[in-house]
């Protein structure tokens, strides 16, 4: 499967000038791999299956689908495994995860791999067409699921999995299938919750109108009197059905003796409907219809928003499990294959992983003891390392990384959460219960603002009540209960935050929270990962000195590799009037030779240049060393038996890293380097971004760098930005996790903070669109609170009287409004940062 | 003016039968995939050949 054309070798078919369409999957084919004779080229033996597959069974309109949704959707090589999935006919499978309906069909949901447009849908839901007994496929294209129902008399399970599986889709079985159920219901409960709390409040708004409208030009009291009874009985059914939730939680609070925000929030509803019944049942004063019903509805959207995101922090865990196959092949003793659940899997059986593939255990790799040959292993879900790293035989490997060249065989030490991917996986459970729940502040504020404001207008009416009378001591009380109408307060967090998170995400920075917000304008420090976040995370030529020629010669041979540098060379080289190279014999992890137009070309390291009897001439060693000072890797070319040029490789720092490091430090963030790779290669990207040595750590495993973020938390809130998996559980411990651009897919879901808009350079726009953002929030507070205090004390002393402040009252709304929506901006960082 | 004691009573019922056929089709998953449905739809199959070829078991 190593042979998969991935798009680097389009980007050498393209160079060549010979573009070659795949005939599946529409990237071009690769060079070496077209065939002049044959009608239909293949990218790899994939894409060649489906399309074979695909005509046989009549299902050629797929392509023609295909072409009208290309323009929105990405195109890949279909990925064939091959894998038997005899593992989902067993009974244990069976009974976790299909259900059998009274007909005798069984149905069943998985996730689903591989799906990628519209085209994907209509050609898994016409299976059913052609494979008897399968009943029903449904895609669910934003989740990744499928829905599968068939009739298990005429079809097993495994079957249905190995056919999707021959047209590049792989079927994952979900980790928590009563879970999925649970959520489901759940997510229409709040839909349903939020769609009549909005109906109620927009209507009993409506009925508001119509009563101030009243104050302005009196209308007959029969009228009035109709107009307080709706409104009254809307904010009655509002609290009674999507309400209710606020009571059963403070009633929940009340008996367990444990406080929640939700206590003050009932009080404070209870008390608005209390006295908007008795003030209907007078006939006079406010009824609160308007403002119970929009306050429920607000509060409810809060509550809604921070309950998917305690969701989406869930599965994401599941995730990360999910990276690693749930199936395993185990060698037998008489050497045949067998396919296994990893549950199934004991310390000490023997298991073999095809080039490629996710390793399912850790384990310890095998081969002859002392043989020198080692494998590279794609180690990128545990360290975030860009480069393959070789090991050899006798060595552990971990679950989650994959062979690149060869396939392995493992003998399992530990599997499911006793492996390393499994402790990490634990670790971003536990550090995301740490951080303190979500608070949100309308909440926060606006219980106990309700509590206080209730609280003082009885002490109005008690005070006076002896002193002016009962009748004009109420009229006071009534009077001090509208002017502090919490809506202005109840507005002015909400609304400034989500302006400032609309202005964000119109400059690429996506903030899942209000909470966010605060955590980042309170933030000291800042720990960037190095790989992917400081630097570009993928190799490139960074140097070139010697024979232009014999370079042009190098990039023409690595055409034929799909090592990382070859790739590297190819992109950064154009060498196109070279043909292909002949006799290629490549030495893994070492170098590459072979022959263009009959002239020998070798590339590689030092001693692939003394394993093809190469001549070294000392300025070439003299540059290599140079290389090696800064940390980038040598790679010697020699043209018929001498050294004629060097390139030196590496992975290059974003050019935006120094000035945003240097604009953070600026504000008095301490700014810190947590990096995967090893120390001296951390240091030396240290030294080239101007930060001081002491504040930069390397050689951390994914375990190390939560120890980092949690030390550096003792200072004061830290910010962790980083791309990859293996910063996962650093950035759930971190106050606030940042996930730059191309990051691994788990990475941005755990993220409080998703920067689109590619490297670290968004960032000091975020951090000092949210201080502003904050400041925006406390000044509307100071505005709103300012206004109910001085509201409050002139309906106190008489000097307001219920008419009046009814027409005040938005007054300070607007204010808050106004001012939440000019004031937060997420582009006053100074440019010259970005240059 | 008193026409107003008819309008506000059906703005209101109005107003429940929306609620209620919101809450039907939540019910009934309308609100489960906002992404695959509007595909399906354009996918259409060939017309002919399958034409009740969901219901066949």
């Amino acid at each position: 499967m190593t042979s998969l054309a991935d798009p680097r070798r389009a980007i050498e078919a393209e160079r060549s000038g010979t573009r070659i369409e795949c005939a599946h999957c529409r990237l071009p084919v690769p060079a070496g791999l077209a065939d002049v004779a044959a009608e239909h080229q293949f990218c790899c033996e994939g894409c060649r299956a489906v399309w074979t597959t695909l005509h046989a069974c009549g299902l050629e309109r797929y392509y023609e689908l295909a072409a009208r949704e290309a323009e929105e959707s990405e195109t890949r090589p279909a990925q064939v495994t091959g894998r038997r999935y005899a593992h989902l006919d067993r009974p244990e499978f069976a009974a976790r995860h299909v259900r059998i309906d009274a007909d005798g069909r069984a149905g069943a949901e998985f996730r689903l791999d591989g799906l990628r447009c519209g085209a994907c849908v209509w050609l898994i839901e016409a299976l059913p067409r052609i494979v008897p007994g399968l009943l029903v496929l449904r895609v669910d294209l934003g989740r990744s699921a499928l829905h599968v129902e068939w009739d298990p008399d005429r079809i097993g399970l495994g079957s249905i999995a190995r056919r999707l599986d021959g047209l590049g889709y792989q079927l994952l079985p979900l980790a928590n299938p009563n879970e999925r159920e649970l959520d489901r219901l759940n997510d229409r409960r709040w839909l349903i919750r939020l769609g009549v709390a909005a109906a109620i409040a927009s209507n009993a708004m409506a009925v508001a109108f119509a009563i101030y409208g009243g104050i302005l030009a009196p209308m007959e009291l029969g009228y009035r009197l109709f107009f307080q009874w709706i409104a009254v009985l809307l904010a009655v059914l509002s609290l009674a059905w999507p309400g209710r939730v606020f009571f059963v939680n403070a009633w929940t609070a009340l008996r367990t003796r444990t406080p929640h925000m939700d206590l003050p929030v009932a009080v404070g509803l209870a008390a608005m409907l209390v006295s908007g019944l008795v003030n209907t049942m007078r006939g006079t004063g406010s009824i609160y219809g308007e403002s119970a019903t929009t306050l429920v509805f607000l509060l409810l959207v809060g509550r809604f928003v921070q309950y998917r995101q305690q969701r989406k922090a869930r599965q994401e865990i599941e995730l990360i499990t999910a990276l690693v196959p749930a199936v395993a092949r185990r060698l037998m003793a008489d050497g045949s294959i067998e396919e296994i659940p990893i549950d199934a899997l004991r310390s000490g059986d023997l298991v073999q992983v095809p080039a490629g593939e996710s390793v399912p255990c850790d384990g310890v790799l095998r081969g002859e003891a002392g043989s020198a040959r080692t494998t590279r292993f794609d180690l990128a879900l545990l360290t975030g390392e860009s480069m393959p790293v070789g090991v050899s035989a006798g060595e552990p490997v971990f679950a989650g990384t994959r062979p690149l060249d060869r396939p392995i065989e493992v003998e399992v030490t530990s599997t499911g959460a006793e492996t390393r991917a499994g402790r990490i996986a634990a670790l971003v459970a536990e550090a995301s219960s740490r951080r303190p729940p979500i608070v949100e502040l309308v909440n926060r504020i606006g219980g106990w603002f309700l509590a206080t404001v209730l609280l003082f207008a009885f002490g109005t009416a008690w005070f006076w009540w002896g002193r002016i009378g009962g009748e004009a001591a109420l009229e006071r009380a009534v009077a001090l209960l509208v002017v502090t109408c919490p809506c202005a307060l109840g507005l002015a967090t909400p609304l400034a935050i989500m302006s400032g998170i609309g202005k964000a995400a119109r400059r690429g920075i996506f903030i899942k929270g209000g909470d966010v917000l605060e955590r980042i304008a309170h933030a000291r420090s800042v720990v960037l990962d190095k790989t992917g976040t400081i630097t570009e995370g993928s190799v490139a030529l960074l140097e070139r000195h010697g024979d232009d020629q014999a370079i042009r010669l190098a990039a023409a041979l690595e055409r034929s590799s799909a090592h990382p540098i070859a790739t590297a060379l190819v992109a950064a080289i154009d060498a196109g009037e070279f043909p292909a190279a002949s006799d290629v014999t490549e030495r893994s992890g070492h170098g590459i030779a072979g022959s263009i137009l009959g002239r020998r070309v070798a590339v590689g390291s030092q001693r692939f240049m003394g394993e093809v009897d190469a001549v070294l001439p000392e300025w070439a060693m003299e540059c290599a060393r140079g290389a090696l000072t800064n940390v980038r890797s040598p790679v010697f070319v020699a043209v018929d038996g001498t050294v004629a040029a060097v390139v030196a490789v590496g992975d290059p720092i974003r050019p935006e890293a120094k000035g945003i490091i240097k604009a953070l430090r600026g504000r008095g963030h301490a700014v810190a380097m947590a990096s995967g790779d090893h120390p001296a290669v951390a240091r030396a990207v240290a030294r080239a971004v101007g930060l001081p040595e002491d504040c930069c750590a390397g050689g951390l495993t994914p375990e190390a760098k939560v120890d980092f973020v949690l030390e550096s938390r003792r200072a004061g809130p830290v910010i962790m930005v980083g791309d990859g998996v293996n910063d996962l559980a650093a950035m759930a411990a971190a106050d606030v996790g940042v996930a730059v651009r191309n990051g691994a897919q788990a990475a941005l879901a755990v993220a409080d903070v998703c920067l689109a808009a590619g490297g670290v350079r968004p960032l000091a726009d975020l951090v000092a669109g949210a201080r502003r953002t904050m400041t925006t929030i406390r000044l509307n507070l100071a505005i709103s609170i300012g206004y109910n205090a001085l509201g409050a004390t002139l309906a106190f002393a008489g000097l307001v009287n219920p008419l009046v402040a009814a027409i005040l009252m938005p007054v300070s709304g607007l204010t808050v409004t106004a001012i939440a929506l000019t004031m937060p901006r997420f582009d006053a960082a100074p440019r010259s940062v970005s240059r | 003016m008193s026409a107003i004691y008819l309008a506000l009573p059906v703005s209101l019922l109005i107003a429940i039968a929306a609620v209620f056929a919101f809450i039907w089709a939540a019910r009934r998953d309308q609100f489960e995939d906002l992404d695959t449905p509007p595909k399906r739809m354009l996918l259409d199959d060939e017309p002919s050949r399958h034409a009740h070829s969901g219901d066949r078991s």
